[in-house]
Parts: structure tokens; sequence; C-alpha cells
């Protein structure tokens, strides 16, 4: 790889220099406005295309005249675009009237419309692409997190290759897992997530996320989860621009939990045995750990016999690394533009490079290669056509170290890691003295044998690896004619687009290999298995995993006119789409998901004071039966530039944009929920799941088939947006900020009859039923000032609330009133309510409820809530006391500031992103003793002393009352909320000075990082990640989130 | 403007979009591999292909038996055993937390779903044009099902709704009320008359086995008229509840009022079955042993069992946990009780406790039924080439919570069911088909309703049958330790611990105190084990220890219909002491 990206250096360098070409006449002078000089503003010399330089940090330029205009066209971001005559002059002093409006900015929406944000009837938020390359992240959406208002995210895991997060747009609306996933437009084309988490932020010009029925009713059936749209870089009219970019990063968990040593976890142990036993008093009892064996595992003078290894040490490293480097090369004529880019990132993990010496690579790492060109052709004045290709080709790669099915097979070092009995301190010792791997009875005879799976750290270093490979393709193609000898302002546009995504498994791994348990009394070593001292050669396999494509075609009819005071802009749209998937059901493999639809859209604005849109699209999709498939998606929406008034503008002029919009639409949403895919069709389905019978004294198998759950005649679920906002800026655009308020409700959501007796015998079809709401509000703040000459600053807020409610569910008329999912919020679980824990006397106390079965002092206390049948306590502890009493694991608000100062070639951003309001129940593995190794927190474990001041319930190995399988209560859910100081940067750019004299046209050096500080209390409780997966009793803790520490570089020539 | 290139574009544009026009014939845009009711019920095949598939299906739903709940017996909560496993979905019928939401058996919507399969199956068969021959039987023999699936019910919840032939559809009225004990037992046993000759007869075929036959259609017969004859639904019920009452008088808990002449119906119905049996014999001696009963594929005692391929599933769920076989331990999941231990007699025939029988508390397990090694694995038991060890400290008894999570909490394991390895060294694949009904059931429903209608030594000549297939010594008279002169109330005791042992585990015992209504006796209060220490000198001592305690309610007789269920359908009645609500 190395090789080509220096073949393509050079190439691109050469072409570099063969556009130089060589200079005439020569015109300089200075840009300033009222306060100074003002740098970075383009000069270009009108009539030659790609004749342009920018002024340098004293506002001074140079510049070649080529042509015979004699003029200059002088922009700057935020001051009004001049033309100056040059007129034999060879110096020049201009100025720059600032422009405070930026009437000019503009936004991308739905079909990649560029929209001028100051008619924008919708509510849309964008981010650039400078700022989303300030994460340093693998995955472009990690990126976004805290920068785009009304973007709910949560980044479960780091494991690299896989640590996009999942995120929502105004949170969610759907009961159903899966199907409140934001549509995904690159470029137009519809995006998989997990083809999103491959794309370069290198590549991405900027990301919109549309909110409101206005800018979603055009995608309309697919439109109700709110639209992420990404729009990648362009080509300029310029010489080429070629930028190379290289970043070093370091990674570490956010949190890694940090266990006892051997001493304090065999007090611990001991413990919980010494409470099992007062249960049911044996006399011969004795604690697993002698005070002789405590005594060596506190002075580790017998590291063979009583090991104390820290397992955390052994494992991970202190950091990770990251390398990522971009190259390209950007620029054109009015007959070609072009961006080619190429990126490279190898995203390292942190277990230790044990397999080093195997020339096998059982390292966590991802490394992808990301390439794109993107053409834009002028054929004719009129017409034009641009040309993508992209894609990219990556390595995920994790360690193989076989566990046995019996321990259900995690394949997994963290959740060994995190396993009391896979991997105590003592578990076993790394190496023996001979030098052979090392092993105990311990671990060989522990639970029964079922966690016998063999030494660690030896695993990793010759167990080999499993590898995912992966390869995206994107090709799109369209273009546009201008139709102005019809009308002027009339075009047309057509688009074909196909994206391939295919990927294959491959491993190269053993499952046995020798190891020996020391016995240092008679010097001699046993085998862990008998059978086994050799080192079987590694074995290959190979696995097609995944294929997905995807053809889009798009006509579009454009038409954007201003007649005097009065601008007029209308698109109607026919698009269609077929997307082909492997699916992991049989019966649907590779069947086409069809997509059809007209779209269009009507704006009127009248000097861009009262602003009009009517947007529609009928459209529909095959998953659903022929009567079923389309619908009509309407929208409407206003605004009204106030400060455009005339007496506005004459009494408040520190007022300089005020405008107030409003939009209500109706969206669909046609993603079907898991296990219901062409719910019209009734499938008869083979072997069903349960055992399928044989006959005869040979047990000849005979085949069966049986009628499979009815079907019935779905469609889309329907989501009505009201949204109401406000735009303003004032003082010169000092402050700035955006408020909104939504209302949505969405009726029709798929969903299966919980009210039909089992008596009926068959699992029933889903029906459009559940009715939600969901309500918020979004605001955005700025402050952007400049003190003195050359020192700036943004401040920035922002605020998310999206609390949604389940309207209306089917399901049985449950005389517990509290026990109800209608009226909750979406993602509740039924729990009991933890009230402290049982004393010694609460036990014997006939007025304190109790759970059926044995319940000892320590146990977690519930509270008794009803069980009557008026609905009043019954003084028991049953399934009537369970009640909503934790809230759902996604974050019902988020919030974030940004602080960004810039001065001279210096510039300082940092982003803090917290989320509130939202529990994170941990999995067995992460914190019940024996299923987790222990933690300082297992040592304030209930005992008579500290009563209702434990963290945890009594120790023991039995869990009965206090289990959270069986009486699972809000104890284990625990707040989620945190603040994290998401990303942070420094960067300077060097002078021009400098630059010049290298023959540069800049230099920037930059060191910034990602989730660099966090304030949890879940860090302190659990020593858990508050964005880590909401446990169940099966999970297993996964790969921790990762903090980045970055340096780069960054050299435009 | 120049023409030509708008022609250009034109013909670009309009290339693009007669392209995806094109493609708008289109095929395949639905599953087209997907099973449909017209290739099921296929109209041309006479060999009924998929008709077959869907016949077979049928029979996923017989019950099965093995470590069926939550990974246990259901015999683990009849007093015969406790879970080994801590927190497991069995002990909710033993320790007083059972309600209608954690009943953690699924027979209510299970044996619907069923009897909806067997009515799909009977309102299109007709279709196919399979030769009588075929479809006969086949018809028969999902009827059958469906009578077994209520049966199911019924000993579960007592009257349940009946839907006859009814397939449900999304437009029918789903508030069903329930049908009443008499309905159903009637609608059972009318089922198993009207089918019986339409099924095959019996020796079935070597390649069909499995399949029902006429006398699994009697053995069920007689199975529910003897329920229905037993106290619990011959005008038992449950009584000391809200409402209780007014079920019992409907009928749906129980028959209204007692009727001892019900016990002819049993009687008439064994009968029949015996004058149908020619194959089903009980050999007169223990040979072939007692566990080949349940070893073996083909077997003239057994009348009707679950097929399922050959495995050792239930040994390595239910062996001593020392024993590993191939790395994988095994793991002892159900513990029989001292209780039921001590129910075998000696081989005498005599119970441990009467005098003469030669029992000896040092040496526990010598001298005793042939049963009781073919059933329970006490210390000492041969196994894997050595002896099984639930000494303490033992090797199947560590007591050593880390490396042994689950052991023992009685002393016993369970071995019934399992093939002989006691001269092996690891395990090997083995018939495992849980038996429905067999001979010996039947021969027991006999005499226990002999007895009622008070021909006690009738019911004597039944039970010596069974006690000389078990191998108890012919002893005095040749009456098998059965006293001369025995009364009915002591006979009655005799057959019911007689059903205990012969039958345990086969998902009898959990039933059969409960028509019994003998729950508050039989599994309530304390359980015990034994502890067993090893002496320096070798020998062993043996001590009675309380190992747990059972809770039962009266309203146990009775299963709760499912919580959801009665919500849902509100002529639905819940069984009495259930309903916490309504």
């Amino acid at each position: 790889m190395k090789k080509i990206i220096i073949f393509c250096v050079i190439f691109l360098t050469a072409l570099y220099q063969n556009l130089a070409i060589a200079q005439t006449q020569q015109v300089q002078g200075t840009v300033s406005d009222k306060s100074g000089p003002v740098p970075g503003a383009s000069v270009a010399e009108k009539g030659v295309s790609g004749n342009a330089v920018s002024t340098d940090e004293n506002g001074r330029f140079r510049i070649a005249l080529k042509g015979t205009s004699n003029t200059l066209l002088i922009t700057g971001v935020g001051y009004i675009a001049r033309e100056v005559k040059i007129a034999g002059q060879s110096s020049l002093k201009i100025t720059l009237q600032e422009d405070n409006k930026t009437l000019d900015e503009v936004i991308v929406v739905g079909y990649n419309t560029q929209q001028k944000k100051v008619t924008l009837t919708g509510s849309a938020s964008a981010i650039s692409g400078p700022s989303i390359r300030k994460n340093t992240s693998a995955s472009i959406q990690n990126g976004l997190v805290g920068k785009l208002p009304g973007f709910f995210a949560q980044q479960r895991t780091g494991r690299p290759g896989n640590d996009a997060t999942t995120f929502y747009i105004r949170g969610v609306s759907s009961p159903n897992e899966g199907t409140n996933t934001p549509l995904v437009m690159v470029d137009d084309v519809e995006f998989t997530y997990e083809q999103l988490q491959r794309l370069d932020p290198n590549e991405v010009e900027s990301i919109t996320i549309l909110k409101d029925a206005s800018t979603t009713a055009i995608y309309g059936v697919r439109g109700a989860n709110g639209v992420l749209l990404v729009t990648t870089r362009r080509g300029k009219t310029g010489p080429a621009t070629i930028s190379a970019k290289t970043e070093f990063t370091a990674s570490q968990f956010t949190i890694l939990p940090t266990y006892l040593d051997s001493y304090n976890s065999a007090l611990l142990q001991n413990q919980a045995q010494i409470n099992d036993n007062a249960l049911a008093p044996v006399a011969t009892f004795k604690p697993q750990w002698s005070d002789e064996d405590l005594e060596l595992f506190k002075n580790g003078q017998d590291p063979y016999g009583h090991p104390n290894v820290n397992w955390k040490e052994a494992l991970f490293k202190d950091y990770g690394s990251q390398y990522r480097t971009n190259l390209d090369v950007q620029g054109g004529t009015e007959k070609l533009k072009y961006f080619v880019s190429l990126g490279y990132i190898n995203q390292g993990g942190q277990t230790r490079n044990y397999s080093k010496n195997q020339e096998v690579n059982g390292n966590f790492y991802h490394q992808r290669y990301n390439y794109r060109s993107n053409l834009d052709i002028g054929i004719t004045k009129d017409l034009s056509m641009r040309f993508d290709l992209a894609g990219n080709y990556g390595e995920i790669n994790q360690p193989s170290i076989y566990t046995p099915s019996i321990n259900g097979n995690y394949n997994d070092p963290f959740y060994e890691y995190t396993s009391f009995y896979s991997l105590a301190p003592w578990a076993y010792p790394i190496k023996n003295p001979d030098g052979s791997w090392g092993y105990s009875n311990w671990q060989k005879t522990i639970g029964g044998g079922q966690y016998n799976a063999g030494n660690i750290i030896q695993r990793l270093t010759e167990f080999g690896y499993r590898r995912n490979i992966e390869s995206n393709i994107t090709l799109n193609a369209s273009a546009v004619e201008k139709l102005n000898f019809i009308t002027p302002g009339l075009s047309v546009k057509g688009t074909l687009a196909y994206t391939s995504n295919y990927g294959y498994y491959r491993s190269m791994s053993r499952q046995t290999a020798p190891s020996f348990i020391y016995n240092q009394a008679t010097n001699t070593y046993a085998p862990r298995d008998n059978a086994v001292y050799d080192t079987p050669p590694l074995g290959l396999s190979y696995d097609p995993r995944f294929t997905y494509r995807a053809l889009t075609a798009q006509a579009f009819l454009n038409y954007d006119r201003t007649f005097k005071k009065h601008h007029v802009t209308g698109m109607i749209l026919y698009s269609r789409d077929s997307k082909t998937a492997q699916s992991a059901d049989a019966n649907f493999n590779f069947i086409p998901n069809n997509y059809l639809g007209y779209t269009a859209s009507i704006g009127y604005d009248y000097k861009q004071k009262y602003l009009f849109q009517v947007n529609g699209a009928y459209n529909g999709s095959d998953r659903f039966d022929k009567s079923k498939r389309y619908g009509f998606f309407p929208a409407v929406s206003a605004g009204w530039n106030v400060a455009e008034e005339g007496f506005v503008k004459k009494n408040l002029e520190w007022l300089n944009q005020f405008k107030i919009r409003s939009s209500y639409g109706e969206v669909g949403q046609d993603k079907l929920p898991p296990g219901i895919l062409y719910s019209y069709l009734q499938v008869y389905s083979p072997n069903n799941g349960i055992a399928q019978g044989d006959f005869g004294t040979q047990s000849t198998p005979v085949s069966g088939i049986q009628e499979g759950s009815l079907a019935n005649n779905v469609t889309w679920e329907r989501e009505r947006k009201f949204d109401v906002g406000v735009d303003f800026s004032l003082l010169r655009s000092r402050i700035s900020g955006t408020v909104d308020y939504f209302f949505n409700k969405r009726s029709d959501i798929i969903t299966r009859r919980g009210t039909v007796s089992q008596i009926f015998g068959q699992d029933l079809a889903p029906i459009n039923l559940t009715r939600t709401q969901n309500k918020g509000y979004e605001f955005e703040l700025t402050y952007r000032d400049k003190i003195g000459k050359d020192f700036n600053f943004t401040l920035k807020g922002m605020y998310s609330l999206a609390e949604n409610k389940i309207l209306f569910q089917d399901e049985p008329d449950n005389p517990n009133r509290h026990q109800l999912y209608t009226g909750q919020s979406i993602g509740q679980v039924l729990i009991y309510k933890w009230d402290g824990f049982y004393s010694q006397e609460d036990l014997t106390d006939p007025a304190i409820p109790k759970p059926a079965g044995s319940v000892r002092a320590g146990d977690l206390r519930y509270a008794d809530i009803a069980g009557n049948p008026d609905g009043s306590p019954d003084g028991k502890i049953t399934e009537a006391d369970r009640g909503f009493f934790a809230k759902p694991n996604l974050p019902s608000s988020t919030y974030s500031f940004q602080l960004g100062a810039g001065f001279k070639g210096f510039s300082f951003n940092v982003v803090f992103q917290g989320a509130a309001n939202f529990n994170l129940r941990t999995n067995d593995s992460g914190i019940l003793p024996f299923a987790t190794n222990f933690l300082p927190i297992h040592q304030q474990s209930w005992t008579p002393e500290l009563g209702n001041n434990a963290k945890l319930p009594l120790l023991t190995q039995n869990y009965n009352a206090s289990s959270p399988q069986t009486y699972l209560s809000d104890f284990w859910y625990r707040s989620g909320n945190y603040l994290r100081l998401r990303t942070a940067e420094v960067s300077y750019t060097l002078p021009g000075k400098v630059t010049n004299k290298l023959k540069l046209q800049g230099i920037r050096l930059y060191a910034n990082g990602n989730n660099l500080y966090t304030w949890s209390k879940l860090f302190n409780i659990y020593q858990l990640d508050p964005e880590a997966t909401n446990g169940s009793t099966l999970q297993r803790m996964d790969y921790p989130p990762s903090k980045l520490y970055n340096m780069g570089i960054s050299v435009t020539f | 403007m120049k023409i030509n290139n708008i022609k250009l574009t034109l013909f670009i544009l309009l290339s693009v979009l007669a392209g995806t026009f094109s493609s708008c014939k289109r095929t395949e845009i639905e599953p087209r591999d997907l099973n449909t009711e017209d290739i099921i019920w296929d109209e041309t095949d006479q060999l009924g292909r998929k008709a077959e598939a869907y016949f077979n299906n049928i029979y996923t739903y017989l019950p099965n038996g093995f470590n069926r709940v939550g990974g246990d017996f259901l015999d683990a909560a009849s007093g015969d055993a406790i879970p080994s496993r801590n927190n497991t979905s069995i002990e909710n019928y033993t320790n007083g937390r059972l309600s209608d939401i954690t009943n953690p058996d699924a027979y209510w919507g299970q044996s619907y779903s069923g009897i909806r399969h067997v009515n799909i199956f009977l309102a299109n068969i007709d279709k196919v044009p399979v030769a009588d021959a075929i479809k006969v039987p086949w018809k028969a023999e999902v009827r059958f099902i469906r009578a077994f699936l209520y049966f199911e019910l019924l000993k579960r919840y007592g009257g349940v709704p009946l839907i006859g032939d009814k397939v449900f559809t999304l437009n029918d009225n789903m508030e069903l009320s329930r049908n009443t004990v008499e309905e159903t037992v009637n609608y059972i046993t009318s089922e198993c008359d009207a089918i019986k000759n339409d099924l095959k007869t019996d020796p079935i075929i070597d390649n069909l086995v499995g399949r029902i036959t006429k006398g699994a259609a009697l053995a069920l017969k007689c199975r529910t008229y003897l329920y229905a004859a037993s106290p619990l639904l011959n005008g038992g019920a449950v009584t000391n509840y809200t409402g209780a009452q007014a079920l019992k008088t409907a009928g749906i808990t129980s028959y209204p009022v007692q009727d001892d002449t019900r016990w002819q119906k049993v009687i008439q119905a064994a009968e029949e079955f015996f004058a149908y049996s020619t194959y089903f014999v009980i050999p007169t001696s223990n040979n072939p042993a007692y566990y080949t009963i349940f070893t073996n594929k083909k077997n003239a005692e057994v009348i009707l069992a679950k097929q399922v391929a050959n495995n050792f599933d239930l040994e390595i769920n239910n062996s001593p946990v020392s024993y590993i076989n191939n790395n994988t331990a095994a793991q002892g999941r159900t513990s029989p009780t001292q209780s039921f231990v001590d129910a075998f007699p000696t081989n005498t025939g005599l119970a441990i406790s009467e005098t003469g029988s030669g029992y000896n508390a040092a040496n526990p397990y010598a001298n005793r039924d042939p049963r009781l090694a073919a059933t329970v694995f006490y210390n000492g038991l041969t196994w894997f080439k050595r002896g099984v060890e639930t000494f303490e400290g033992g090797l199947d008894k560590k007591n050593d919570p880390i490396a042994q999570p689950v052991q023992t909490k009685t002393g016993y394991y369970l071995r019934k069911f399992m093939g002989d390895f006691s001269n092996s060294t690891s395990f090997s694949n083995q018939s495992h088909n849980f038996i429905l009904f067999r001979l010996a059931e039947v021969i027991l429903n006999y005499a226990e309703a002999l007895n009622e209608v008070n021909r006690v030594e009738d019911a004597v000549t039944q039970l010596i049958k069974i006690r000389r297939r078990a191998g108890i010594t012919a002893g005095v008279a040749n009456r098998y330790g059965i006293k001369a002169g025995i009364t009915q109330s002591e006979l009655r005791d005799l057959i019911r611990n007689e059903r205990r042992i012969e039958l345990a585990f086969e998902e009898h015992r959990f039933w059969d105190v409960r028509r019994w209504k003998i729950g508050s006796s039989a599994i309530s209060g304390p359980v015990y084990g034994t502890k067993i220490t090893k002496n320096a000198n070798g020998t062993y001592s043996y001590e009675k220890v309380q190992v747990g305690n059972m809770v039962f309610e009266e309203k146990q007789y009775l299963l709760p219909i499912p919580y959801d269920e009665i919500v849902k359908d509100g002529n639905l009645k819940q069984n009495p002491g259930w309903s916490e609500f309504n």
C-alpha cells in the first residue's frame, strides 16, 4: 500500500507541475475590512477559471494575470463579494464589506438540493467536513455526537471495525427493535449502517440530518425516522490542490475494570462460602482458602501454586495505536472538475501482541482502504455529467481463542477477562519454571470442567485469528441538462447508481496446544489434557458472509427561477431502487426489495420574506401486498423572515435575522420488525423449531412441515410530524441560534396482537396497531466574536430533548393498572422496586413483605406496591409488585457545549457532550460476584454492620431473592448520565512565509482527541462505560469504547 | 441552443429511463420457494408427500418427558426427587412460588397449537387423492393426538374449551368458555372409540414403530376413565377458595357429584385392552432386565413412546457429576429423595419397615427390589467401571461449590432410562424414547379400579404380575410379599406405592398425587436425603438429613391457566385459588 501512495504522490505532483504555467503580469495588494486586514480571502481573476490565490495573514496577495478582463473577484467568508477593476494599477487596496446576515449560507437538504438556509422552512441541522474530521474515530458517525441538535447516539463498543455509534434522530417512536433507524443517503444513494461506518470522513463535504415533515416527506414511505444525508466532496474550479494528511493515534479504553488481586478476591470468596454455610451449617465446613493459602497469595512466595496474576497487565497494552493517512486532489476547469481521494486507516486493538512471532496475526485490528473519484464533466454549455466511483476494502481481525461450547463459546478475551471462573487472579501461572505454558488444577476442574479452556496467553499466542474481509463499491452517474430553451430555470437530471457490499470470513486457527500443571513439591509437570503434547497445524476455514447490492435510478425535473421579487422552485422526481441482500432466513435470500416513488415539491418565496413550501411523495415498497403498497405523504410548511420587514429593519437594527417557521405533514416507515418479512404471505415452514419426529426401530427421520404464523396485509407505519421553530441572529451575527419544538404521533405501528387467546392455536399475523407519540425540543445557541485583530472565538451550546410515550398497545386488560405498557415510554421493562436490604430482624417480622423462597439477611428488599384485587399491597412480594421503575436505555436528553478559539495560526476547539435521563443495566458478567471477577465494590457487600449502607447484597454463591434473573429490580439499573469531553483539538497553521519558502500552500499541525475525559457515576461504581450495551442476563462484557489521542500533520501542495 | 445537444441529452435520459422501466416486467418479486397452502394439499399427488410431512409434524406435539421442565424432570416436583441445581423453574411447584405467571409448563398453548394443526389436517386432507388405506389411519392417528392433547389439558386444568374440528380464523370470536369435566372426558373417550378400529394394529411393523396403534387408543381411554374416576375429578375438586364451589357445581373443576361407578368404566376399558392385546405381554420374571423396557425401540411392554433419534443427552444431563465423557462432565441434575428410595421394598416384596423384610440399615441398598438399582444411583453402584461416590467428599459429592457447582443434594442420582454403561468408559448413543403408554400402567390402572370396587383379590392378582416382572421373590403362597387377607385400604396404599416405583419419572407421580388428592401428605413438608460418611475401615455410615422443604397448597391440585389467557378471554374461568385479580 505504501508503494501505491508514494506512486500517487509522485504522479500527482507531476500533474501539478504541468498545470503551473509560467506567469505574466503581476498584481499585488491588500484586502481589509473596517477592523483590519482579511486573511484567507480569495482573489480570482475574472474570466480565467483556476487563476486564484488567497490572502495571507496580513491580507496581502499577489496574482499573475493571464486573461483580458482586468478584473479581480474578491470573496471571503462573511463578506459581500466584490469585483475590482485593475485599470493599470499594480498595487491595490481593497476594502470588503461584512455580510452580517449570512444570507448566502446554504444547507443541503433532500435529494442533494442546496437550499439557502434563510429560505428553509423545515427543520434540518448540518455539519461540514472540517468539523467532522476533528473526530479521529474510524467510524464517521462517531464524529457527529454532540454536534447536531436532535441527534441521539450511543457508542456501545470500541471493538476495532465495529465501533460505530447507533444513532437516532429525535429519539425513537416505535417499540419494535431495528425499525427506528434513520434513512441514510449518501449522494442520493441509500446506504446501510455498515456501509456508512466504512465511509472516510476525508471524503465528506457535509452531513445534514432532516428532522421534520417538510424535509423528510419527499422520502415518503422511508422518511419517518429522519434522514441522514451525506454529501461527498467535489472538484472546484482552480488549479489542482493536493492535500496529504497523516495521523497517529493512541487509543485507550475509556474504562476497563480493574479487579482485586488474589488475596482480596480469596477473602471475598471465603466470605461468600461462610455466608452460605451459615444457612445450613456443616460441622466439617472449611472455606475454599486456608489462612496459609491467603498468606501465600499475599506474599507471593508460591507463584506457581498460588499465583497472583495481574491479568489486565498481562492481556492489555496501555495504548493501542491507530494510523490514518489521506491523500486527495481537488481542482478543475469549467469542463472538468475532479476530486480524487485515497485513504488508509489501521485501527489497532489493545490486546498485547503475543502472536508476533507466529506468522499469523492474532491481534484485534481493523484496516481499511478508501478510494473515491468524483468527476464533474461539462459536456456542453447546458449539459453536465457527473461520474463518481468510490468504495473501500477492509479487514477486521480478532484473535481466535477457542472456548468450549458448553461455556457459551464466546471466543472473546474480554469475556474471559471479566469472568471469575474463566480467569480468577489465581487461575494459573502464565509460564512454568521450565518455560512451558502454565496451567492449574483449579482451572481444569472448576465448574465441573466447563471453564477448562487452556492458558489464555498461550491461546492468544498460538491459536491464530478470525477475520472478516469486506469490500464496498459505489458507482454513481448522473447527467443534468438545462432546459432553458423551454423556459429559463428548468432542468432535467437523471441518476443511476449501483452499490455493492460483499464480505467473507476467514479464519486460521487451532483449538488445542499443550500446557502443563507444575507441581513444585515434586518438581513434575502434568499435562492439562492427557492426550495433548503436540501443537497441531493451524486449520483454515472460509465462509461467504455478507452480500448486499442496491441499484438506484432517479429522474428529476427541476425548476428554479426568480421573477423580480418572486422566487419559485419546483421539483418532480421519479425514483426507484432495488436492494438485494443475503438474509439469515433462507426463504428470503436475495429477493429484491423494491421501492418506487414519485416526489414533488413546490417552493415559493417573496423577497425571501414570506416562504412557502409544499412537498409530497407518492411511493411504495413491495414488502407489502399489492393493495397496500403505495401511500401518499404530503407536507406543508411556511416561514416568515420577520427581520426583513421594513419596520424591523428600521427599529431593531441589531436584529439581523429572525425567522419563524413551521411544518406539518405525514411520513411513512416501511421497515418490518425482525421475523416479519412478507407478512402478507403465509408460510408453511419445515421443522418449525420443534424436535422432529422419526419412526421405526432404525429411527428413520421423516420430514415435517407446519402452518406458519398467519398472514396479514400490513402496511407502512405513518407518522404525523409537527414542528415549529425560530432561527435568529443578532448583533451582526455575533449571536445566532435555533429553537425547535416538535410533536410527532406515529400510528399503525406494526405489532403482533397481545390479546388473542392461545386457544387460537397459532401465532397471529402482525397488524398496524400500536400508536406512540414523541415530543421534545431542541435549541442551539452560538456566540462568536473577535477580540482585537487576531483573536476570534466561538461558544456554542446545544440541548435536545425527545420524550416518547406509548399511546396504545394491544395488551390484555391487566387489573394491575401499573403494569400496563400503554402510557409508558418505549423500552420499559417490568421490574421490582428496590427498598434496602433485609436485616436479621426483618426476616422474623411478619409485617415486612418477602418474596417466596428462601430470603436471608442481606438480600435485596423489594417494595410491596400491589397484589390485592383492589390494587393495594398484599404483604407479599409477587409479580404484581413489578412495575416500571427504571428508565429506558436510550437517553431522552442530550446536550453539548463547544468552545472554539483562534489566534493567528493557532486554533483551539473543545466539545463537551452529555446525556441524561437513562438507565443502564449491567450484565451479570459486569457485576454479579462469581460471574464477574471481584471489583472493589464487592468489598462493600452487605454485612450486618453496613446494613443499608451496603453497595451490594450479601456475598453468596447462590442468589435467590437477590438474583437479577428471578427478581430483577431497579437496584441493577443505574443512572447512565454522563458528561464527556467528546473532542478537543489544538492546531497550528504555519505562517505563509514559511510555507511559501517550502513552496507549499499550507501546513497544519494538530493534536486532537476523542472521549478524553468522562464524568459518570458508573465509572466509580461498576467501572463500566455509560454507553455500553444495556445488559441482560445472558450477555457478556464487550470491548469497551476507546479514548483516542491523536497527532497529525496536514500539508497542502 | 444546439439541437444536437438536446438530442444527445434526451437520448441519454431516455436510455436510462427505458432501462429502468424495462425491468418493470419483474418476476420473482416475492419469495417463490415458499410452501404455500396449495403445495401442501396437492390435489394431484396420490402419494400426498407434503401432506404426509404435515402429518408427521403433528407427531411432534406428542409430549416428551426427559428433563422437560427447564431442564428437570417433572417428577423433581413430585416428592420423588428434587433438582440438583439452584433456582430452576421446576422449584416453582414446591416452593410456594407457583402462580398463573410462573407456571413453567407450556402445555396450555402447546396443546391448542397441536389441536389446531390436527384440525387443519382433517379439514384439508380429503383434497389430496391419497388411497384410503393410507388416509384412514392418518386421520385416526391425528385424532388420537388431538384426544391425547385434550387429556393433557384435562389432567392439568379439569374441563377445558372443546373446539371440535374448528380452525379459527382472525374473524372468529375467541371469547370461549370452559367445557365441563364430563364433556371433556366424554370427548376424549368417544374419540378413542371412534378411531380405534381405523388405527394400525399391534404389533406394528419395525419401520413404523412409534406410530399410534389401536392399543394406544385403548390405553388412553383407560387412563382417561381412571382420572375421571379418581377423587380429584370425581366430585372432589378444590373447594376452599372463593368461587370454588360454583365451579365444581358447574362441573368445570370436577364432576359435580361423586359417583363410584365411574371405576367400572376403568375396568371395562382395561378389559377391552387386555382382550385386544395379544402382542403386549409382561414377562413372568425379571428377564429381560427392567431397564431394557426403556432402552429398546421395540418392546412388547411398550404401547406408545415418543420417538427420537438415539442420543446420550439423558446420560449427560443426569449421570453423577464425576463421570466425564470426552471432556464433557455429566451434570447430575436430578436428586432422588430418601422417601422415594425408601418406597422400594426389599426383594421379598415387604416394605423396609416391615419385619422379615431383610432390610439392613447399615447396608441399606442390599437385597432390595431390583428396580431400585435400575432407577437410582446410590453410593457404590457401578458406573463407568467404578463405584458411584456419593459419600461426603466423594467424587460425586465433593462439597466444593467451585469445582462442582452442581452435585446431588440427597446422596442419590437418577439412573432410570439410561443405557447400561456400568462397564463402559464413555457414553454411546442409546434409544431414549419417552414412554407414553406401557403395559404395566394399564395393569396398575386395572388393579386400582378393581380394588376401588372392592374386588381386592382380583386386584392382588394384577399387582403380582408387576412384582413378578420386577424380580421380587415369590415368597409365601406365591403372593410376592402381599400379605394374605389384605384389606382394601391396605391394598390401596400398596398399589399407590407400586405405581410410584414402577412408573417413577415417567410423569405419573406428579399427577397421581393430585388425582388422589394426597398432596398435603405426599408433596408437602421436609424433604430428606442421606448423608453418607466413609469410615476409616472402609464402611459407610448413613444419616437421614433434611435437604429441603416443600410447600403445597390445595389450589395446586389443579394448575393455573396462564394469567394472560384469563385476561384475554373474559369467559375463561380460572381454577380456584389462582385468580388473584378477578
